[in-house]
């Protein structure tokens, strides 16, 4: 029989009789094995110690009046409804082209990826810069991804309200009024809904340049708060089943969502951001995601949105009667969804409004509504 | 309900509650309490992060669900390194801000050395990889390696392995750390 590894032997310390009757007669006979076991035990001691707490004893059930009491009346909810998110609907699917707009913020603030690379400082500017990437920009992208062991504390799940009133109460932002609903939109059912702050770490592992390693990026995200007009559990059904934009659009039907959330806010433990920009650089990616990363600390603040150039399409404008709020529009190659991205640089608050079935003067009417209130 | 901060709760156990949620707590409130503890060491803290954790699971996740008590302990551990490194940043910057000036207060030799050895410990377990430094919080207040695996998402196998590397990595650290 050959040795056993130190992870046996670790376990042999705390739970000897774990290990099988044979596993334990080749210990007993072998000298090699019991060294290795004294070193083991030795360290395994050690960490013990200098890990050691004082004993103390908890009041459970004073504990549990006292979250009972901070907890939300009644059973906690089962959420049933998804925001769609661009890990959920997959990049390859042309199908999901449409909904790679729709994702908007959401996609921001849920997939991994882009809480490492995207928002590294709070949205602070005034604009929303966008930048077009390539298939070999993500695949360039993805040994980054590679190198980080990823957590995400939240999901993405919606908490369904009653109206927009209780979804603002939710997510503790202002009520949403949107206006200039289109027709084709307005007879939609509607649905509203919350999300609480999310957050997500991304540590980098041994995979990483040394530079790196230990560090873990920490993103929050949320709350935010949504109105969707249409049947979202029948889109997520069709979307998913659905072999072409053309397809999914027919089955989903008309659909805008209008989505308010606090952006994401990126905070790094150990490496500092000029590390994590140098080693993103390195990649095989284009000049113009390495622009678009080199200007990630900015002082102007930015929060650049990743947008794919075989699926979707970007084009800066403005918004509000005064046409002083400047916003990214943003389009499927295949015309049928279109949505709107801007950030109020006084709260930092981020908003979109997008649809399938809509087109962009639809959806800049909406966005409108919302800026000049 | 009183617990001893570890696995295997002592006392009288009332009448089981009907609530699943309810149940849950009681069940592993104290194993909560103790991963994060073996983190923090402050108590009171430790409780904060039990209290957060139940919360945050109330909201999110069904009480019945297999894998609750591994979600809680994973849960409590991450959130738990989450405040050390916090901690370890506010005091980095307090100890910018402070240099250069008297101190103001001065502790008995043995509070400080005891104090520093502490947050020794700590810093050392904040620059560890996160399973690392999870995995040795977990073992060490008092989960089996089954629990632990569960919690880390590990095969049962694979923990004695993690523990030993987190535990010389550990020892790496503290030595890194201790002056010359």
């Amino acid at each position: 029989m050959r040795h056993l590894n130190d992870g046996a032997l670790r376990r042999l310390y705390d739970e000897p009789l774990a290990l099988d009757e044979q596993t334990r007669a080749h210990y007993n006979n072998c000298s090699e094995c019991q060294s290795r076991f004294r070193a083991i035990a030795d360290d395994a001691r050690q960490a013990y110690a200098v890990m050691a707490v004082p004993g103390a004893t908890v009041d459970a059930e004073a504990a549990l009046r006292r979250v009972k009491n901070a907890a939300p009346t009644g059973t906690a909810p089962r959420p049933r409804l998804r925001l769609p998110s661009v890990r959920s609907w997959g990049w390859r699917k042309p199908a999901a082209a449409v909904l790679v707009a729709a994702a908007l913020s959401a996609s921001l603030a849920f997939t991994s990826l882009a809480q490492t690379i995207q928002s590294v400082f709070e949205p602070s500017s005034v604009s929303v810069p966008t930048t077009q990437v390539t298939q070999q920009d993500l695949q360039g992208l993805q040994v980054f991804k590679n190198w980080a062991d990823v957590k995400q504390g939240g999901n993405t799940s919606l908490k369904e309200a009653g109206s927009a009133q209780e979804a603002a109460q939710q997510a503790g932002l202002p009520e949403l009024k949107p206006g200039n609903i289109p027709a084709t939109i307005a007879g939609q059912p509607v649905s509203y809904g919350s999300v609480g702050q999310l957050s997500g770490t991304a540590t980098f592992n041994s995979n990483a340049p040394t530079t790196l390693q230990g560090t873990t990026l920490t993103v929050q995200a949320g709350p935010g708060q949504a109105i969707v007009y249409g049947d979202v559990n029948k889109a997520m059904t069709a979307g998913k089943q659905a072999t072409s934009p053309q397809e999914a659009a027919s089955a989903v039907g008309p659909m805008l969502a209008v989505v308010e959330m606090h952006g994401a806010k990126v905070t790094s433990s150990g490496a500092s951001v000029s590390d994590i920009k140098t080693v993103l650089m390195k990649q095989n990616i284009s000049a113009n995601l390495k622009a678009a990363i080199d200007n990630i600390d900015d002082p102007k603040g930015n929060v650049p949105i990743i947008i794919p150039t075989d699926y979707a399409t970007s084009t800066p404008g403005t918004l509000g009667a005064s046409g002083k709020q400047p916003a990214t529009f943003v389009g499927d190659n295949t015309g049928l969804g279109a949505g709107v991205i801007w950030v109020n640089s006084d709260t930092h608050v981020v908003y979109a409004v997008v649809g399938v079935g809509v087109d962009q003067p639809q959806v800049k009417a909406v966005a409108d509504s919302l800026v000049t209130g | 309900m009183s617990q001893d901060l570890g696995p295997t709760p002592t006392g009288r156990r009332p009448p089981a509650p009907e609530e699943p949620f309810d149940r849950l707590f009681l069940a592993e409130y104290g194993k909560v309490v103790a991963v994060a503890h073996r983190v923090l060491a402050d108590r009171s803290e430790a409780e904060d992060v039990a209290q957060e954790v139940f919360l945050d699971f109330h909201r999110k996740q069904r009480p019945d669900a297999a894998y609750a008590a591994g979600w809680l302990y994973r849960a409590a551990v991450h959130t738990a390194l989450n405040r050390i490194r916090t901690r370890r940043r506010r005091q980095r910057r307090e100890f910018a801000d402070a240099s250069g000036q008297e101190p103001q207060v001065i502790d008995p030799q043995q509070v400080v050395e005891v104090e520093e050895d502490r947050r020794r410990v700590r810093d050392a377990l904040a620059r560890l990889p996160v399973k690392s430094a999870s995995v040795l919080a977990l073992r060490y207040s008092g989960l089996s390696y089954v629990e632990v695996g569960s919690a880390l998402g590990v095969g049962t196998g694979q923990v004695g392995t993690l523990l030993r590397r987190a535990e010389q990595a550990l020892r790496k650290e503290m030595n890194r750390a201790t002056p010359e």
